[in-house]
């Protein structure tokens, strides 16, 4: 029994780093306005809120890690991202429709659903879905 | 007139399409990358495109199969997404030159999603290409 609890106390040492990558693809036909969530290695869930990221229709956004979001757009209250960028982990996403925001993201994390539908800024109906692609984070906002 | 509302009715159905590429680099070494895919008038793996650099610790995303229409280009042919995803989509990758691959949606003309190639930096290490379909019509490839 001590032996196999140290056997998964290693294997989870040894897992690899998150190097989670996060995708967002709009194919609606508005412009969308979202902000992510994020945390750093050991911190704590959405520690980290990006500042407002614009995507026009059919455009997409690919976010190796996110370290990168340091310089464009920057996060919130000026932080930046501790420790190994590639070791912090995605939350969470928000969308904002000028009245009312969705959040959709990680259970456990700021948001209490992985998938939902809101109003865009055109009128029309929005699904803003979060889904794992291998180790990345996937977010399809389509009408 | 019906054709022109057969156009809107293509198009309409082409917005509403979701998938995307994602082509994600996680070593310190450059990938070079050529996509393969289909469409209107090009059956599976019927598009080629030409080379595409992906910078280490770097991400590259097209929406659709148009977005490459200009740059790398499809070696001299043009992508439309007319009847949506049902008609157009993603089918896979060769990368690092001949070494790797092709690989991708194994249900469409490779028979594997992932491989393992030497890379192209000094000193050698490693490089492996992994293909996830993603909502059916969504693919991610990851180089770990």
């Amino acid at each position: 029994m001590k032996k196999k609890l140290l056997a998964a106390a290693l294997l989870s040492l040894l897992a690899p780093a998150a190097k989670a990558a996060l995708f967002i693809n709009n194919t609606s036909k508005c412009t969308v306005q979202v902000r992510v969530y994020a945390h750093n290695e050991n911190g704590k869930a959405c520690e980290l809120e990006s500042k407002i990221m614009t995507i026009p229709p059919m455009g997409t956004i690919a976010l190796n890690n996110a370290g990168l979001v340091d310089t464009k757009p920057g996060w919130e209250k000026e932080m930046k991202i501790s420790g190994d960028p590639k070791a912090a982990v995605w939350d969470a996403l928000s969308f904002h429709n000028g009245s009312k925001t969705l959040k959709v993201g990680v259970s456990g994390g700021c948001a209490t659903v992985t998938n939902g539908m809101i109003k865009d800024a055109c009128g029309a109906d929005l699904n803003v879905k979060w889904s794992v692609a291998g180790h990345n984070i996937l977010i399809e906002l389509y009408n | 007139m019906k054709k022109l509302i057969l156009a809107a009715s293509l198009l309409a159905l082409g917005a509403q399409a979701k998938a995307a590429l994602f082509l994600n680099n996680n070593t310190n070494c450059s990938v070079i990358v050529q996509v393969y895919a289909h469409d209107l008038n090009h059956g599976t793996c019927g598009l080629l495109s030409g080379r595409i650099v992906v910078a280490p610790m770097s991400a590259v995303s097209f929406n659709n199969v148009t977005n490459l229409n200009t740059t790398p280009g499809w070696l001299g042919q043009t992508a439309v997404t007319t009847g949506g995803t049902t008609v157009w989509g993603w089918d896979g990758i060769t990368f690092n030159g001949s070494g790797g691959g092709p690989i991708g949606n194994t249900t469409a003309c490779f028979t594997t999603d992932n491989l393992t190639v030497p890379n192209g930096c000094i000193p050698v290490a490693n490089v492996t290409a992994t293909w996830t379909a993603v909502s059916s019509s969504t693919a991610v490839v990851d180089f770990n």
